[in-house]
C-alpha cells in the first residue's frame, strides 16, 4: 500500500516537472530560433567589412588583371575577387629615362588609375559588388585604393 | 481512568489543531504555488516576446545600418534621431532619411506585445553617438523598458565602408579643353599645408594645373570645379580644364580633391581617354 502511494507521488512529481519543462522548452526554442535568424546580420556586416579590407590588399598586390582569394573567418568563409575593368595610362613613358618602356610587360608601372570590379561573397550566399579605384604610386604600399558604390545582392 | 480520559481529550484537540494548522498550511501552499506558477508562466511566455521584440528592433536598425555603411556620405540628427544618407544614382547623389525612433515604434514591436509582461514600446528609445575622432563610425543605442520594470539595451555599431572619392569617371573634350566627370562630387580642391601630410580643403574653385600635349610638352592650364548643392553645401561634379594651348592635351594632371565625406584624393596625371 505504502509502495503504491510512493509510486503515485513520484509519478505526480514527474508529471508536474514535465508540465513545467514544456513551456520552458518552447520558450528556449523560440528564443534560439529567433536569435539564429538575426545573427546573420552582424556576421554579414563584419564579413563584408573584412572582405573590403582584403580587397584593398588584393588590389594593391595584384600581378594580373584577375585576382581572387578566400579567407575563413569565424563568421564563415569569404571569397574576394577583383577584375581590372579599365585603366588610365600614366605619363611615365614621357618621363626622362623611361622612353621605350614596354607597358604590356609592366602593367603596374604604366597605369596611373586602375578601375577594379570587386565581389565579396560570404558563405556562398551573400554578395557585395562594387567598384574600387586604385591610384598607382611608385610602391604598392603607397597606393591609394578607394572603395566606391558597393551594393549587396543575394545569390 | 480520569487521567486517561483527559489524555484522550487533549489528543483530540491536538488533532483538531493540527488539522487546522494543516489547512492553513495547505491554503498558504495553494496560494504560494499558484502565485509561483503564474510568475513562472508569465515570464516563460513573455520571454520569447522579449527576444522577438528586441530582435525585430535590432534587425530593423541593422538593415538600415547597412544602407548607411554603403552610402557615400551621411548627416546625423541626434534629436530625432535620424540619419540622412546619400547614395549614388547615375551621376547624382540621392538622399534617404532613416528615422530610427519611428522605425522601432512603427514596425518592429507592434505585434510583440501580447504577453502578460509587455515591452513599453512608447517609451522605447534609440540614440545615436558619433565619435569625434572617427567620422566613419556611428553607435546606435537601443533601450526598451518592460512593464515589470526591467530594461533591455542593445548597441549597433555602424562603420561606413565606402569612400566618396572624387576620382575621374569619364572625359569629354570641348575644343582643346577637357571636362572630367567625377565619380562622386568634390567639396573642393585639397592643399597640403607646409609641414603637414594631410590634405586640407580650400574654398577656391580654380587653380593651375599641368597638361601635356602630343609633343610631350608640359604646359599650364586653369582648372575649375562646376556643380550643384547637396544638403545646403556646394559640391562639384565636374572638373573643367581650360587651356590656351593650340593643340589638344594628351595627358592632364587632376589636382588633389576632397570628397563629400572628407575622403582626400591625391593628384594624378592621366591620359585623356574620351570613351571609357
Amino acid at each position: 500500500m505504502k509502495k503504491g502511494i510512493a509510486l503515485i507521488t513520484v509519478l505526480a512529481f514527474v508529471l508536474i516537472l514535465s508540465l513545467l519543462m514544456v513551456p520552458l522548452y518552447v520558450s528556449v526554442l523560440g528564443m534560439t530560433s529567433t536569435l539564429r535568424s538575426i545573427q546573420v546580420l552582424p556576421a554579414k556586416h563584419e564579413a563584408f567589412a573584412a572582405g573590403l579590407n582584403v580587397a584593398r590588399t588584393l588590389i594593391v598586390n595584384a600581378q594580373s588583371p584577375a585576382t581572387s582569394t578566400s579567407i575563413d573567418l569565424a563568421q564563415g568563409t569569404i571569397v574576394v575577387t577583383a577584375y581590372l575593368s579599365r585603366s588610365l595610362e600614366s605619363d611615365l613613358s614621357l618621363q626622362e629615362g623611361q622612353e621605350g618602356i614596354d607597358c604590356e610587360e609592366t602593367m603596374r608601372l604604366c597605369s596611373a588609375v586602375n578601375y577594379w570590379d570587386v565581389t565579396v561573397t560570404f558563405k556562398d550566399a551573400y554578395t557585395l559588388t562594387g567598384t574600387a579605384v586604385q591610384y598607382v604610386m611608385f610602391q604598392p604600399d603607397k597606393d591609394y585604393v578607394y572603395l566606391l558604390d558597393f551594393k549587396e545582392g543575394r545569390k | 481512568m480520569k487521567g486517561n480520559k483527559s489524555f484522550k481529550g487533549m489528543t483530540l484537540i491536538e488533532v483538531l489543531i493540527s488539522l487546522a494548522l494543516l489547512s492553513v498550511l495547505m491554503v498558504v501552499v495553494l496560494f504560494t504555488s499558484t502565485w509561483l506558477f503564474t510568475f513562472v508562466k508569465n515570464r516563460l511566455i513573455a520571454l520569447p516576446n522579449y527576444v522577438i521584440g528586441l530582435s525585430r528592433a535590432y534587425s530593423a536598425v541593422y538593415l538600415n545600418a547597412q544602407d548607411i555603411q554603403l552610402s557615400a556620405t551621411y548627416s546625423v540628427d541626434k534629436n530625432l534621431p535620424s540619419v540622412t544618407l546619400y547614395k549614388k544614382s547615375g551621376s547624382d547623389l540621392v538622399s534617404n532619411t532613416v528615422n530610427f525612433k519611428e522605425l522601432i515604434r512603427a514596425e518592429a514591436l507592434s505585434t510583440a506585445t501580447s504577453a502578460t509582461v509587455t515591452l513599453e514600446v512608447q517609451t522605447a528609445s534609440v540614440s545615436i553617438q558619433q565619435p569625434a575622432d572617427n567620422k566613419f563610425l556611428l553607435l546606435l543605442y537601443l533601450s526598451i523598458p518592460s512593464s515589470d520594470g526591467r530594461r533591455f539595451d542593445n548597441t549597433v555599431v555602424i562603420k561606413k565602408l565606402v569612400n566618396a572619392a572624387p576620382v575621374p569617371e569619364s572625359f569629354t573634350r570641348n575644343g582643346n579643353n577637357v571636362i572630367v566627370d567625377l565619380y562622386y562630387p568634390a567639396l573642393g580642391f585639397g592643399v597640403r599645408p607646409t609641414g603637414s601630410s594631410d590634405l586640407q580643403l580650400v574654398t577656391d574653385t580654380s587653380t593651375i594645373t599641368t597638361i601635356i600635349d602630343d609633343n610631350g610638352v608640359r604646359k599650364t592650364a586653369t582648372v575649375s570645379l562646376t556643380g550643384t548643392t547637396l544638403n545646403g553645401r556646394n559640391v562639384y561634379q565636374e572638373l573643367y580644364i581650360q587651356t590656351s594651348a593650340t593643340t589638344q592635351p594628351v595627358f592632364v594632371t587632376i589636382p588633389p580633391l576632397i570628397g563629400v565625406d572628407g575622403t582626400p584624393c591625391e593628384d594624378v596625371t592621366v591620359k585623356v581617354v574620351t570613351s571609357p
